[in-house]
């Protein structure tokens, strides 16, 4: 079920009351419902995606036993990559063999050969990778000695599947939420209150900020080609919010989520369209995956203690897997690929770890050197999104150079320009408070703490225009990130 | 925790109440299109039928009977002035049969074509249509709601208000094909038939996925039963649908004839009759084109015939 349903709704305050009220006096039984209630909630998609998320959970916790076991080293190396290649390949089945089917046919015929190979035809089970990352990090952690082992079934099967972070993430790490699982978890009102303004921001950005530039991203990169460059220009802006309020907006639910059970996640973004430059923008865009990947691909690549052709290297390698990872098609390869080229002027440079401060910290508002800086980035992060949007590298080409014409400067194409001015307020609001914010959590953390009126009336006036748009749009817009 | 939940229930009453109170005001923003358009078939069918006191026929269906049905012809064959209250299957099957139920007199032809889609849910119930066309052009149809339709109503609120904020702009609707001008005094929409449409016919791609709404089927049988009390022949027909989409659909509307069989109110001629060449269509697969219209409205009197002459 999707967070911005109806079914959601129903289901996190009933699952709040059974976990407060009934299930409060055993922590095991508290984690049994809990992770009885995470599988109903994938179940609720397909139930044949239980069976999947069951045998990625065993492909993982059983290597790690015969791990722990293992007297010898050589035998620890052996279940570890036991863990990981099964795991992986599990999650290269699912998500890419019909990929890699594809473009070997389509390589193939470029020489004039005509290969019939099956392709599997599968359905990509909703959020496959990141509870395969959940898996990976649990194995790898335990090999390097980070965590002990789990030793109850229901505990690690919890810490893989709990269900705010099963479909779209945060990343989490064994590290962080393994010992919050075997821990009793006692009500906190302030954390709750907490937990309930973060759903609340994450619902306003994902319903009325990227459901609605939906419609007219939709739209436009429906039907590019009749499109001037303005248009195309304004909607791969329009894209680069979307994405940002769906994604953000969901990690934000799932934060919230967790915290009125007295869990806490990873953080997933800092406000990354505040960054100064690519790099930092890195830091600050899903960064349970970037760390996950710098901690598990990077470091042990040699990450930056290695000579800079190396850094250089292990540094592609990221963003082309990273790229890879968001889903099975050459737009994303290319799309890590950019960003990678746009992170080398910074590695060479040796500024890429230049910006690491929150930006105009301790003034209202950013200089024009930082202005210019974020807008720059802003531009470039941009122009990486189209080639995430499209449907082939030669659509993405298509539309950016479409972009670059005479017709650049000219007034976008705007069907029913009234119903972007509600949109056009709330994306400006979203930006206002999160500059406010920038130093907090989420957007709404203490804004208006001293005014506890103005703060009450916020959040009414949030709940009336979510549920407004909720009721306008009807139909669920699916969340961007679900099918990784 | 009791005062986290204290705080949380009163928090989500506000925020009830608020919505409850506000929303409905959203729906005195007049829809432009709903007051130039062809929408306006449903008022104009109401102000004719006040001030018909002699027998008639009675025309009750979404626009697929507004277009594709020639009135005239009935009128030139039955000798009865004839009221083609087709106007927008969006209306709710449940909405049409109240808002012209008490026109009907001894005497009267009732004949109800209402559109597969409207057996069930949000064409049953209603929707933002509804909404749209009761609020900007009648809005005494309101009273005909039950508390339940107001209840299913309440979510299509926000899309009202935003079509008609939209709706600003809608001035090229007037003198065009789906305008209010395009209507013809009996309520069909003839202005299109000197046209192509430059649409293309959309097939209803199995949207057929669910049972067949028992609610609907009630309502006619209690419909036919009340036209019966009035004096008057209620008939049931099924639309003219495209025929490749009769055939996407061909389970749901074999279980739905079924239905309206066991019911005691049963089509009162077979749904494959009236399913039609792809090519008589206009712009939707229930809108005919003017050759198609004849076809429709022949089949339409041959069945009538058959119908009464029974009687």
């Amino acid at each position: 079920m999707l967070f911005n349903s109806l079914e959601f709704a129903l289901f996190l305050p009933l699952v709040f009351l059974l976990y407060w009220f009934v299930f409060n006096k055993n922590l095991m039984f508290q984690n049994i419902f809990l992770l009885v209630v995470s599988c109903f909630f994938y179940a609720y998609w397909d139930w044949r995606f239980l069976f999947l998320l069951t045998i990625s959970i065993i492909l993982i916790y059983y290597p790690a036993k015969f791990m722990i076991a293992a007297d010898s080293s050589k035998k620890k190396r052996f279940w570890l990559w036991i863990g990981i290649v099964f795991s992986v390949g599990f999650l290269g089945i699912f998500k890419y063999y019909d990929f890699f089917v594809n473009s070997f046919s389509d390589l193939l015929l470029e020489f004039g050969f005509k290969a019939n190979i099956p392709s599997l035809n599968i359905i990509l089970p909703v959020g496959i990778s990141f509870y395969t990352f959940h898996g990976l990090s649990y194995i790898i952690d335990l090999y390097k000695g980070k965590i002990e082992e789990e030793k109850s079934f229901v505990h690690y099967a919890l810490f893989v599947s709990f269900f705010p972070l099963l479909v779209a993430g945060p990343i989490e790490r064994a590290t962080h939420l393994l010992p919050q699982i075997n821990k009793p978890r006692t009500f906190d009102y302030h954390k709750a209150v907490d937990g309930l303004r973060q759903i609340l921001w994450g619902l306003f950005k994902k319903i009325v900020i990227a459901d609605n530039c939906a419609v007219y991203v939709n739209q436009v990169f429906d039907s590019y080609q009749d499109q001037s460059g303005s248009t195309l220009l304004l909607a791969a802006v329009l894209f680069a919010i979307q994405i940002y309020g769906d994604f953000s907006g969901y990690s934000d639910i799932a934060l919230g989520s967790a915290r009125l059970l007295g869990i806490e996640l990873l953080r997933n973004f800092n406000f990354p369209y505040f960054s100064r430059d690519i790099a930092e923008f890195w830091r600050r865009w899903h960064i349970s995956l970037t760390t996950w990947f710098r901690d598990y691909i990077y470091i042990p690549l040699g990450g930056s203690r290695v000579s800079k052709a190396k850094v250089i290297r292990n540094t592609f390698i990221i963003f082309l897997v990273s790229g890879f990872w968001h889903g099975a098609n050459w737009t994303f390869v290319v799309w890590g690929a950019f960003h990678a080229l746009l992170f080398l002027p910074l590695i060479v440079l040796d500024k890429n770890r230049k910006n690491t401060n929150t930006v105009a910290e301790g003034r209202v508002l950013p200089s024009v050197k930082e202005f210019g800086q974020m807008v720059l980035t802003f531009g470039l992060v941009v122009i990486g999104w189209v080639f995430f949007r499209a449907d082939t590298i030669t659509e993405a080409f298509d539309y950016l150079a479409s972009i670059m014409s005479l017709d650049i400067i000219s007034v976008p194409w705007l069907k029913n320009r009234v119903y972007y001015i509600p949109l056009v307020l709330s994306v400006f609001m979203m930006f206002a408070f999160e500059w406010i914010q920038r130093t907090q959590q989420f957007g709404l953390a203490t804004l208006f703490a001293n005014n506890s009126m103005l703060r009450r009336i916020l959040y009414l006036v949030l709940g009336v225009v979510i549920y407004f748009y909720f009721c306008y749009h009807n139909e669920s817009n699916s969340f961007i990130y679900f099918q990784f | 925790m009791t005062k986290f939940l204290r705080k949380l229930a009163i928090y989500l009453l506000i925020l009830f109440g608020f919505v409850v109170l506000v929303f409905p005001t959203l729906l005195l923003f007049p829809n432009q299109y709903a007051k130039l358009s062809h929408e306006m078939n449903m008022v104009y069918s109401i102000n004719r039928l006040k001030h018909l006191n002699e027998p008639k026929m009675l025309i009750i269906g979404g626009s697929g009977c507004g277009f594709g049905i020639d009135s005239e012809k009935l009128f030139l064959h039955y000798n009865k002035p004839i009221v083609n209250t087709g106007t927008h299957a969006g209306l709710g099957l449940r909405l049409q049969i109240e808002l012209f139920k008490e026109y009907i007199k001894e005497g009267d032809v009732v004949i109800v074509i209402p559109e597969y889609q409207q057996y069930k849910d949000n064409l049953f119930y209603g929707e933002s249509t509804t909404l749209r066309i009761l609020s900007s052009t009648y809005t005494e149809g309101f009273k005909f709601l039950s508390l339940f339709q107001w209840i299913y109503l309440f979510k299509f609120i926000p899309q009202t208000f935003m079509d008609a904020l939209i709706s600003k702009d809608m001035k090229y609707v007037e003198n065009t094909l789906y305008s209010k001008e395009a209507l013809n005094q009996f309520g069909d929409v003839t202005m299109y038939y000197q046209r192509i449409s430059k649409k293309k016919v959309t097939l209803d791609e199995k949207v057929f996925n669910k049972k067949v709404d028992i609610e609907a089927i009630e309502l006619l049988v209690d419909f036919d039963n009340y036209v019966r009390q009035k004096k008057a022949t209620m008939i049931l027909f099924p639309p003219a649908y495209q025929a490749s989409s009769f055939h996407q659909n061909n389970q749901f509307i074999e279980a739905l004839q079924q239905q309206l069989s066991e019911a005691g109110c049963p089509f009162r001629a077979c749904p494959s009759r009236y399913a039609l060449p792809d090519s008589l269509f206009f712009d939707t697969p229930y809108h005919l084109s003017a050759v198609g219209t004849q076809e429709r409205t022949c089949l339409l009197i041959e069945d009538i015939d058959q119908n009464l002459s029974k009687k």
